[in-house]
């Protein structure tokens, strides 16, 4: 097929993304319109809705990090392989971008369509089976994590791992990643599928798995929405176990983060990650699934953590404070937002025998809760286990500079090493047995900061990463500047020569990556 | 719109985390965003009007299960409600039958029954003699309740008669979990609780494992912080299985009041069975009752039965 590109000729970024001139990253502009009209009237002959009411467009003007604004033209609800299929063959006929959205918990406008059709694939939300022989799930792609997790309970099981929010969806994780406190064990979501049904850009309907069309399945996974929609997958599931939770507090980033390296290469927890209250109270968490891995845990490796526990670091505080009473303020501050945090991490009423049942409730709630505002910036730097520490202090040094008050969330990511699934992905090149991320989220409370504010802020944070050669978990929409730079321009090209031979038209989530 | 619904219910605060989707019943069956609280708080920090949802508003069960887990806590039933209400053909609410002056409410514990406990006189009497209460001969309280939730204003005047009697009493019991929201706000120093909390004093001790206990959802949701731990204890100490979900809010399969039951109703009940696959089912809300029997393979029976 010799269709021409939707957008005139993509321009894979352009100077703007070169370290020297100043980059102020704004929205795509919004596509022409052309075709619309005979598009939209297309596929209601088929019996699609799409609806171009106002109000149904304005519910997908943004997505979770509020920043990035844009309004398609038309909107549908993704109901069947079939239809999206359809979808998908009109889009190239008729050169009209497809923007996929799932949950749509990207912050930098990934899932933001400027102008053509938003495709919601939360209207394909059923489970379809369970298999509890094979511990494997076959759900639509649309669902959220929350309810496949709600009907896995049903027969005992539970999903791997999935992000700390129930309300992003199976498909749109899996071209993301998926990092769970667990993925130091388990690895990313992405790296749980077992096989996907996908429409791919041109709108033929494929099966692939590592063994059946194998180079569709790493094309798609951790593919950024570029080479297809997924519209079914088939998970690995595991049986469902209460946790239990114990943390150890440090006042150094810098030995937590070793302490956390060193419980990973141990695979001393099920569950491990990094949660600060800026760099002064810095929560080394880790979770067990079993009574035998904690008891073996405190046998063998808590002797060899630097951190504290509760008491023993409340007076070390105590002390630090009595010292510096200028500093009373952030200090209440801490005690604030320590008293409110904690009771959401054990609620009573997802607790059983001192477990906690539900976690991905937990979690989540307190996510919302404590992290979620109408704007969100969280700029992350995905590493390497030899780059972590440096590009993790260096990040902090730069959440200092702009923010009063903000949480670094750091975990690390158990690979599969060589999977052509990680190019050109969160995972970093040179990661080899684990990656590590660490997000940086400033609190921005009810404060007002300038978009230019916030951007310069996560720029400077991905210079980071462009100068430490890491990678990036939110690299695409509006921070696609960087790819570029953190992987250079020959990889990019061969990605790109890719996606036009897969997409002619270059019409599946515009703007994206390319 | 002819009041501030922003600063009645804080929609402005909504973040749009979808947290509310996860519980709503309208949700599980459209899969549709514009048709949630989520879509209607979106759409009008968009610059919607009402009539551009209307639709939506109209379709919402008024369960408050949204209400009840929502992170940044958005007023959604008020929302909801001040939509219809600004809708133009909307109108002040009728005055509908008032209890006699020879009711009296003044010192008395009222159970407010509602159209389908009077259809059960023997489970209303077994009721209010449980619970040693007095019965209205009108549901002048909870129509009011639910004209002011289908977006009719209320007439300054009803309101005010109604109220008055009402607040004589020495308390409410609510079998129309809906209305306790309004009871709450228009008595607040009377103690105004759903049917289940009133009866399980009485009626816990027959409660065992096994047993699906099925909260009436509009109550369980208005007051759900303090409800959650009442209602844990309640199954730590039976050992009976609680119909609410995994976020710890109650979904209700039962419709909203004056809207029939549909194969809707009937797919949500089959769905809360069929995660506990129970030996007997016991319920609080008088219209679940014949919901839950009509398809449960197992006995169905009302809380107030067990004493
Ligand atoms: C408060 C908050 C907390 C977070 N916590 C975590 C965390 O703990 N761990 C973590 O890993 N991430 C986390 N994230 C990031 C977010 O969860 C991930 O981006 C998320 O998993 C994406 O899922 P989604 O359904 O929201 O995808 P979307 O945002 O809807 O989509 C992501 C990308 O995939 C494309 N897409 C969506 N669905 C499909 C499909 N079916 N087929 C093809 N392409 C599709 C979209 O076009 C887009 O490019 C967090 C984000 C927020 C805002
Ligand atoms: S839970 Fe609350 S904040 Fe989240 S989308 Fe619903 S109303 Fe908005
Ligand atoms: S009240 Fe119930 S039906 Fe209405 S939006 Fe909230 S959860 Fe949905």
């Amino acid at each position: 097929m010799n269709t021409p590109p939707a957008e005139p000729a993509a321009d894979p970024m352009a100077a703007e993304s070169l370290p020297e001139l100043p980059r102020q990253q704004t929205n795509p502009s919004r596509w022409n319109g052309a075709g619309w009209a005979a598009f939209a009237a297309h596929l209601r002959s088929r019996g699609i809705e799409i609806s171009e009411k106002r109000p149904a467009l304005a519910v997908y003007a943004t997505d979770s990090g509020g920043l990035a604004c844009g309004m398609p033209h038309g909107v549908a609800l993704a109901r069947s392989t079939e239809q999206v299929s359809e979808i998908m063959k009109a889009a190239q006929k008729y050169r009209v971008p497809v923007t996929v959205k799932g949950g749509g918990l990207t912050t930098e406008g990934e899932t933001v369509a400027y102008g053509g059709l938003l495709l919601d694939m939360r209207g394909m939300s059923e489970v379809l089976s369970i298999d509890k022989a094979a511990l494997t799930v076959r759900t639509q792609a649309g669902i959220y994590w929350h309810s496949l997790a709600e009907a896995l309970r049903r027969e005992g099981l539970d999903y791997l791992s999935a992000p700390l929010n129930m309300t992003s969806s199976v498909g749109g994780t899996l071209q993301v990643g998926g990092i769970d406190v667990n993925s130091p064990r388990l690895g990313c979501s992405a790296d749980q599928a077992v096989s996907l049904k996908v429409v791919t850009p041109t709108g033929e309907i494929k099966e692939c798995s590592e063994t059946e069309d194998p180079e569709l399945f790493e094309r798609v996974l951790l593919g950024y929405g570029q080479f297809g929609i997924v519209t079914e997958a088939v998970m690995r599931v595991r049986r469902f176990t209460p946790i239990t939770m114990r943390y150890f507090y440090y006042s150094s980033i810098v030995e937590a983060m070793e302490d956390l390296k060193m419980l990973v290469r141990g695979d001393a927890a099920d569950y491990c990650g990094i949660l600060t209250i800026m760099d002064k109270a810095v929560n080394l968490l880790v979770a067990f699934d079993s009574d035998e891995r904690e008891r073996a845990f405190f046998r063998t490796w808590r002797k060899e953590l630097r951190g504290h526990g509760e008491a023993g670091f409340a007076l070390r505080m105590a002390v630090h404070y009595a010292l510096r009473p200028w500093k009373l303020p952030e200090a209440l501050y801490l005690l604030s937002r320590k008293n409110a945090m904690q009771p959401e991490f054990f609620p009573s009423h997802h607790m059983e025998k001192g477990k906690i049942v539900d976690r991905t409730v937990v979690f989540s709630n307190a996510v919302w809760k404590f992290w979620g505002g109408r704007r969100m910036v969280i700029p992350d730097l995905a590493t390497s286990e030899e780059k972590f520490v440096e590009a993790i202090v260096r990040g902090n040094e730069v959440c200092r500079k702009y923010f009063k008050y903000y949480t670094l969330y750091c975990v690390a990511i158990k690979l599969r090493d060589g999977l052509p699934r990680y190019e050109l992905s969160c995972i970093p090149p040179d990661a080899r047995g684990y990656a590590y991320g660490c997000e940086f989220e400033p609190m921005l409370g009810g404060a007002e900061y300038s978009r230019d504010y916030l951007q310069s802020f996560k720029n400077e944070i991905y210079d980071i990463g462009a100068e430490m050669k890491t990678s990036y978990y939110r690299f695409g929409g509006v921070m696609k500047g960087y790819i570029r730079r953190a992987f250079g321009d020959e990889l990019v090209d061969r990605h790109l020569a890719l996606k036009r031979e897969a997409d002619p038209a270059m019409v599946l989530n515009p703007d994206v990556i390319f | 719109m002819d009041q501030d619904i922003t600063a009645v219910t804080g929609f402005g605060n909504c973040t749009g985390c979808a947290v509310c989707l996860l519980t709503c019943p309208v949700w599980r069956r459209t899969h549709d965003v514009l048709m949630t609280n989520c879509g209607r708080t979106r759409a009008l920090q968009a610059g919607a009007a009402p009539e551009d949802l209307e639709a939506s508003a109209e379709a919402c069960l008024f369960c408050g299960a949204c209400a009840a887990v929502c992170p940044s806590g958005v007023d959604t039933l008020s929302l909801t409600a001040a939509l219809r209400a600004a809708l133009p053909q909307k109108r002040m609410t009728a005055g509908r039958r008032r209890s006699p002056a020879s009711f009296t409410y003044a010192g008395r514990t009222v159970l407010l029954p509602g159209p389908d406990l009077r259809a059960d006189a023997l489970l209303l009497e077994k009721l209010a003699s449980l619970l040693d209460a007095a019965v209205p001969p009108c549901d002048e309280l909870s129509d009011l309740a639910a004209d002011l939730d289908a977006g009719l204003r209320a007439d300054p005047e009803r309101l005010r008669a109604v109220t008055a009697a009402a607040g004589e009493a020495s308390g409410l019991v609510a079998a129309e979990g809906f209305a306790l929201r309004h009871l709450r706000k228009w008595f607040p120093a009377l103690p105004s609780k759903g049917l289940g909390e009133a009866l399980l004093g009485r009626c816990r001790g027959g409660l065992r494992p096994g047993d699906l206990y099925v909260v009436d959802a509009r109550a369980f949701n208005s007051d759900r912080g303090r409800l959650i731990r009442l209602y844990d204890a309640l199954r730590q100490e039976t050992g009976c299985a609680l119909s609410t979900s995994l976020q710890r809010a109650a979904i209700p399969a039962g419709p909203a009041r004056g809207t029939p039951r549909s194969a809707d109703s009937e797919t949500q009940a089959r769905w809360v069975l069929g995660r506990f696959r129970p030996r007997r089912v016991v319920v609080e809300s008088p219209s679940e009752l014949g919901l839950y029997g009509s398809v449960a393979e197992v006995p169905v029976l009302h809380l107030g039965e067990l004493a």
